[in-house]
This record gives structure tokens, C-alpha cells and sequence, in this order.
């Protein structure tokens, strides 16, 4: 079988006309979509001041207020759940001062939107029962 | 102008200087990827998406080879993905797309004998991994050297690859002409 020459064989093809303009066009394109990210962070820095007066915002809230917030809780939270009296040394007997009180138990069955009147015994020397 | 300081200008962003480039290397692309695909207009998309990676790549030349062997490279790269993409889908037979291709405005040659539409044939039914440095070596007319770096692949493989592809392409051709003959 004799050599071929692929060279010259191959049909050849060319590229269309308007090659060079679509391939500038796709560039042009490719550019601007390139640059949205870029106008996106200019236009965000164009209101840069209160950006910053929000990202203070945002750290106030993170590092004073909602700490203090939950600091408050948690205090309120431990009065509550600690069954044990506050108690002082008398001589020999200790004496109990604030006893912590949990009405969260009681009022449950109370529907909520109803005020409740908490009425105890402000008398030590005539011992009642907590009425609500 | 030569072809360093069209792609320092082109660097610079230097959009007529880029066209000057396109124009010297369009025709030799859109032969290339349209052999190694099939398909006149996926190869036509296919050299423009490979000048448009020249454009924004521009920096990331260096000198130490030809600027062809550069764009040749990534004309091979998108023309190896091509060639997986289509390895999974159906393709559409050559000459359908001759066929189409016979229409107004296409810059197609038609095969004029018989050899070269047996050969052209017998080009496509080639794994993209022979039919490839085929095309770049007999073609374009690149060296094994050349052929290894832009495929990076060792020249033995290459070397290989281009003996086997010939060897396949003439069985091919024969089997084609007996075929004709009989």
C-alpha cells in the first residue's frame, strides 16, 4: 500500500468570517462578569460609614449587651434552682434569712394573659400559707 | 511584528495586536480541533473558547517555547475534554456533518477522492489518544518533543502512540479500500 500524507489528504477547513468579532465579544463578556464582583466591593465601600456603625453595632450586641443579658439570667436562674436557704451563723444556730422560692411549679396550670396576685405572709410571728 | 511582542501587547491588553494573533493562527486551530472532534462548529466554539484562555492567560506565558506550541496546548486540552464528553454521548455521524457543512457559508472543503474521505473516516474512528499527536505531528507538523510537553506525556509515549495510530489508520484504510474494491 503506498504512504499517504495526511497533510494533504485531510480536507482542510477554515474558520468562519466573523471569528476574530465573536471572539472579542466573548471576551468583552467575560470581562464584565469579571468586574460585577469587583463593582459589587465598590459599591459596598461607597456606604463604608454605615457599614462601620453596623459592624459596631453587631459587637457591641456580641460582647456587651447579650452578655450582660444572659449574665442577668443565669443569676436569676440560680436564685431559682438553688432548694437550699441563704443561712447566716447566730451564735450557735444558723438562721435563715431569704429563702429562694420557685413559683414557676405553682403557676403552670394558671392559663397565661392572667394576672396573678402573689399574697405571703409579711408577719413571722403568724406562719400562712403562700395564696395566689 | 513578531509573535513576542504581539503577546506583550496582548498582555497589555492590546486588543488589535490580539486580532493580529487570531488571524495567524485561527484557520491551523479550527483544522485541528474540527479533525480531532468531528464537528465544524463544536471546533469552531472550541478555537474561540482556546483564544479566549489565550487572552486572560496571556501572563502566564513564558518564552521558552513557541507561542504556537502554547495555544496548540490548550487547543489539546479542550479538545482531549471534548473527546471524553463525546465518548459518553452519542455522536453524529461525519458525514451527517458534511452533509451540513455542504451549506452556504461554511468554510468546508469537501473531500475531493476517495482515499481522503476513507482517510478522514478512518482519522475519526481513532482514539482521541492516537488520533490527537496524530493530527499535531502530521498536521500541524509539531515534533515529538513539542507533542510530549503540550500532551504531558513522555516522548517514548508519544512516540508509541504515533506508531500504533499509523499502524491503525492503515489497517483501517486498507480494510476501507478492500471494502470499495469488492
Amino acid at each position: 500500500m503506498k504512504e499517504f500524507n495526511l497533510k494533504d489528504q485531510l480536507p482542510r477547513v477554515k474558520a468562519p468570517e466573523s471569528f476574530e468579532e465573536e471572539v472579542l465579544q466573548k471576551i468583552r463578556v467575560k470581562r464584565a462578569a469579571k468586574k460585577r464582583p469587583l463593582l459589587i466591593l465598590i459599591r459596598i465601600f461607597r456606604f463604608r460609614p454605615l457599614l462601620v456603625g453596623a459592624l459596631l453595632g453587631i459587637l457591641v450586641a456580641g460582647f456587651i449587651v447579650i452578655p450582660s443579658m444572659i449574665k442577668e439570667k443565669q443569676a436569676t436562674r440560680a436564685i431559682f434552682s438553688s432548694n437550699l436557704p441563704q443561712l447566716v451563723k447566730v451564735g450557735s444556730s444558723y438562721l435563715s434569712l431569704i429563702e429562694s422560692v420557685d413559683f414557676n411549679k405553682d403557676l403552670a396550670d394558671i392559663p397565661t394573659k392572667r394576672v396573678v396576685y402573689i399574697l405571703e405572709a409579711v408577719n413571722e410571728n403568724f406562719i400562712s400559707d403562700v395564696k395566689y | 511584528m513578531d509573535e513576542q511582542e504581539l503577546i506583550e501587547r496582548v498582555k497589555k491588553g492590546d486588543e488589535m495586536a490580539f486580532t493580529v494573533l487570531m488571524k495567524a493562527y485561527k484557520d491551523r486551530l479550527v483544522n485541528f480541533l474540527y479533525h480531532s472532534v468531528g464537528d465544524y462548529e463544536r471546533a469552531v466554539e472550541l478555537a474561540q473558547e482556546t483564544f479566549v484562555r489565550v487572552y486572560f492567560r496571556a501572563h502566564q506565558y513564558r518564552p521558552i517555547a513557541p507561542l504556537g506550541t502554547w495555544i496548540f496546548t490548550i487547543a489539546s486540552n479542550l479538545a482531549k475534554s471534548e473527546a471524553k464528553k463525546r465518548r459518553k454521548i452519542n455522536m453524529v455521524s461525519l458525514e451527517e456533518v458534511a452533509g451540513e457543512l455542504g451549506g452556504e457559508g461554511v468554510y468546508y472543503d469537501p473531500p475531493s477522492s476517495g482515499l481522503s474521505r476513507n482517510l478522514e473516516q478512518a482519522l475519526k474512528e481513532l482514539p482521541a489518544y492516537y488520533r490527537i499527536p496524530l493530527l499535531l505531528k502530521d498536521v500541524e507538523g509539531f515534533s515529538q518533543e513539542e507533542i510530549a510537553k503540550m500532551l504531558n506525556r513522555p516522548v517514548g509515549t508519544i512516540k508509541a502512540r504515533l506508531s500504533r495510530a499509523r499502524h491503525l489508520l492503515r489497517q483501517k484504510l486498507e480494510k476501507a479500500l478492500k471494502g470499495e474494491t469488492e
